[in-house]
């Protein structure tokens, strides 16, 4: 009989650390880093518009704080650095967006990135939409997210056919999926503290309908949203809604439990979110880019069938499949052998 | 500490009664007698400061937030706010629809500590 230690690390290697190609990865690496690059990117002149009206910060985030007391405020935070720190991120996004020295580049790029939003959020307020995705985007640099879909590839594979060597094709590692796991767990963290502090603070009151209606009638005449205003005249919708969204936030977790229920709530996840922007202007659009990565590349075997049956985005699902079995299991290592044999 | 966040957002939660919101701008006047509506990116703050914390601190008669608004707006300025106005509206949300009403406007001066 094996230790109940043992079955429990199984468990835990098998969940973090199966053997897969690197490929979710990278697609993984390109879409996030696009979407910071070209989409969520705030603009240079915002910081040097903070930069030029503020002589000082109004509550430093912890990052800038340190950042201040190392270099000294007027050393670093100026314009000068700010422009050279500012492009020297977009190269280095450029640069992982190709999987040019990949990781060095993915942690530069997610390293000026983490600084840049938090120099915004340190003139009175911050949000929460780019946390979770910003801390996903440094996770890349701390695993092989260059291995595919890269020019770090490219050049390995001309280095390897000069000196005569044979590579696999499709290479399987232990450790391309615990990035996209953990943007899981952060998902599911961020949902559930969400719903849990409106259960505990706000009570039941929460789920009166009116709760929903002020936040979102406040929201939407403040930004002008005509679906919002609408909303917020709507008693019983409200009161569904508001069931629906402590119902969401609070079980969200439950997908990391039952990984087969994982598409609804993804899928769920991305509809709750448009639903935020369009009534009350919620901009999460990073959510919503990690919900589809997640949805498309972290999904249950039954998920990807079905789409391969209709639209034949997964064509190796059933090698993958049998390749992605605990690391150590006997049937996985000649899944994983047949696997990579038939290439 | 960003981006380690604590996700407590929208948590309060409220008893039934009226629907209500208000929409707030803060209008500086210069010395030139100019009008200019002070935005987020003028003051060097974000649109989400202007509105929860300056916008709203005025509806409530803060006058040392006003001072405060014009130390930071006039630090740079060759033509100085010499007053500002917080023009507001309510709307309330009725049987018939949404009710739009007029709040008089708040006046503030650097030199007084009320407004008018």
């Amino acid at each position: 009989m094996r230790l109940p230690v043992k079955r429990w690390l199984d468990r835990w290697n098998a969940y973090w650390f199966p053997r897969t190609t690197t490929f979710s990865l990278a697609v993984a690496r390109i879409v996030a880093v696009a979407a910071q690059l070209f989409w969520f990117n705030d603009p240079l002149e915002s910081h040097l518009n903070f930069l030029e009206k503020n002589p000082e910060f109004i509550n430093p985030e912890l990052l800038i704080s340190a950042i201040a007391a190392v270099v000294s405020r007027e050393a670093f935070f100026n314009p000068e650095v700010f422009i050279v720190l500012y492009w020297v991120t977009v190269i280095a996004g450029i640069s992982a967006l190709v999987g040019f020295l990949t990781r060095t580049s993915i942690f530069v790029f997610a390293s000026g990135t983490w600084i840049l939003i938090a120099h915004l959020y340190s003139y009175g307020d911050r949000h929460h939409p780019q946390a979770i995705f910003a801390i996903v985007l440094m996770l890349l640099a701390f695993a092989p997210s260059g291995e595919s879909l890269s020019v770090d590839a490219l050049i390995r594979r001309r280095r390897d056919r000069a000196a005569g060597r044979t590579t696999a094709p499709d290479e399987r590692v232990q450790t391309a999926m615990w990035p996209l796991k953990l943007a899981h767990v952060l998902l599911a963290w961020g949902y559930f503290s969400t719903g849990i502090t409106k259960i505990i603070f706000g009570g039941l009151d929460w789920v009166n309908g009116y709760t929903l209606q002020a936040y979102t009638f406040s929201d939407a005449i403040n930004r002008e949203i005509p679906l919002g205003i609408w909303l917020g005249q709507q008693h019983t919708l409200a009161i569904l809604l508001s069931i629906f969204t402590v119902l969401f936030e609070t079980f969200f977790f439950v997908s990391l439990i039952l990984p087969w229920t994982a598409p609804f709530f993804f899928i769920t996840g991305l509809f709750f979110q448009i639903g935020l922007f369009v009534t009350a202007g919620h901009t999460f659009f990073q959510h919503m880019v990690l919900l589809v990565l997640l949805l498309f590349l972290l999904a249950p075997p039954w998920w990807q069938a079905l789409l391969n049956k209709y639209f034949n985005l997964y064509p190796s699902v059933g090698a993958r499949q049998q390749a992605s079995t605990p690391p150590g299991s006997s049937s996985g290592q000649a899944a994983t052998a047949k696997a990579v044999t038939e290439g | 500490m960003w981006p380690f966040m604590v996700w407590s957002m929208y948590k309060n939660s409220r008893p039934a009664g009226p629907i209500k919101a208000y929409k707030r701008r803060i209008i500086g006047i210069t010395a030139k007698g100019q009008r200019e509506t002070v935005t987020g990116e003028l003051l060097g703050s974000s649109g989400y400061s202007m509105r929860g914390i300056y916008a709203g601190a005025l509806a409530k008669g803060d006058s040392s937030v006003a001072q405060d608004l014009f130390r930071r707006l006039n630090r740079v300025r060759k033509d100085p706010f010499v007053e500002l106005h917080l023009e507001s509206e309510s709307y309330t949300v009725a049987d018939t629809g949404v009710v739009k009403q007029r709040i008089p406007v708040l006046i503030y001066r650097p030199d007084s500590l009320k407004p008018r």
